[in-house]
């Protein structure tokens, strides 16, 4: 059977048509995966720990207080220094050994001997100026009377604190000429708590 | 048309369907010249692909931030892979860049504080790459590219990516975290 004109068309044609469609099929997977990524993330971290803390350091006065001299008086018995590099903050807090014995609630000097006597005080906390360091309020009549569990002194928030700042540590005493004679003592704590 | 040509088209479309090579041994069979049926057409295609694998070294989750001086720490590799002579760039991207100040920096996200640094790509100079480029998201957060590859073959090549800071004693206690993301785009 001869080859006719239109078989011979019809074959070309379909022979492009088949051209065509490899042609297609291979511009459809090539775009399919130009960019093919893995993981193509990286996390960076560092961590720095928390250095927090504190240094009480005693004054001469805090060992020879004059308790006979009639008179109220403010004596410097300590500063501490403090640190924190955390920047929530901190609270810096007194206690007393004394505060709940004796007679009646508040810090005393207790006679160490058998007289039993007494003579309450009260505490001060002078702190830090704003500039440059963060600065906190003053607080002053700290356990007059009462002992609060913290009785906070000082207060930073938001803020950190570097070495060298000291808060001052003072204490108020009225002077009784008629105390028996003794050695009267009392023990001061304090307490750095950092703000979680 | 007649209904011997209507037959011999269906059949001509069903051939080409079958497939060509099957048809043209079957056509030229029935015909005397049929040069144009001899030549047969091979064609394949070949998926173009160009793959990035990247990863991140162990220093790069434990930077030594509050080291005071300058630093410089490998955080990851980016494995590249093309199958043919393709244009590229590497780019690379910070979560935390557009939080102010603009720039690469590690943050805590609990008290704010930050650390700025800059990427820096370390490249094989194949395809007119550059051997180093610096000071990536230094002070914008887009169009930070590490890498541009224009002609080169790309097989199986590592970018180094590295970032440079300076470490502080200043810095609050905290995690001080940033997420880079490094993309190979096609040009």
């Amino acid at each position: 059977m001869p080859f006719s004109r239109i078989s011979k068309k019809a074959l070309l044609i379909a022979a492009g048509l088949v051209v065509f469609i490899v042609a297609g099929t291979g511009v459809l997977i090539t775009s399919d995966c130009e960019i093919c990524e893995a993981a193509n993330q990286i996390l960076l971290q560092g961590t720095v720990a928390q250095n927090c803390g504190l240094d009480a350091q005693n004054q001469p006065a805090a060992a020879s207080l004059d308790l006979t001299t009639s008179g109220s008086r403010r004596i410097l018995v300590a500063r501490v220094e403090q640190w924190c590099n955390k920047k929530s903050g901190y609270t810096l807090s007194i206690a007393s050994t004394n505060c709940s014995s004796g007679t009646g609630l508040g810090a005393k000097l207790v006679d160490t001997g058998t007289s039993g006597e007494q003579l309450t005080y009260n505490v001060d906390f002078d702190n830090p100026a704003a500039s440059p360091a963060p600065g906190s309020t003053d607080v002053s009549g700290l356990l007059n009377g009462a002992c609060p569990s913290p009785a906070v002194g000082r207060t930073v928030s938001n803020e950190k604190v570097k070495p060298n700042q000291f808060t001052d540590i003072f204490v108020n005493v009225t002077g009784n000429p008629d105390l028996a004679a003794g050695t009267y003592e009392d023990r001061l704590t304090f307490t750095m708590a950092v703000t979680p | 048309m007649t209904k011997s040509r209507k037959r011999r088209w269906m059949i001509a479309v069903v051939a080409s369907l079958l497939g060509l090579s099957a048809a043209a041994p079957w056509l030229i069979a029935e015909c005397n010249v049929c040069e144009a049926a001899t030549t047969i057409l091979l064609s394949g295609a070949v998926v173009g692909k160009c793959t990035v694998a990247v990863a991140g070294t162990s220093q790069a989750v434990e930077l030594a931030i509050d080291t005071p001086g300058t630093q410089r720490v490998l955080i990851g590799t980016a494995l590249q892979d093309c199958n043919g002579r393709r244009s590229y760039t590497l780019a690379i991207s910070s979560m935390n860049c557009m939080t102010a100040p603009i720039g690469g920096k590690v943050m805590d996200p609990v008290s704010g504080e930050h650390l700025r640094y800059t990427g820096e790509f370390a490249n094989p100079s194949t395809g007119g790459s550059q051997a180093s480029v610096t000071r990536l998201l230094e002070s914008s957060c887009t169009g930070q590219i590490g890498r541009t590859v224009t002609s080169g073959n790309i097989r199986n090549e590592t970018s180094q990516i590295f970032l440079n800071f300076t470490g502080s004693s200043d810095l609050g206690a905290g995690t001080y975290q940033d997420t880079v993301t490094i993309s190979l785009n096609m040009q």
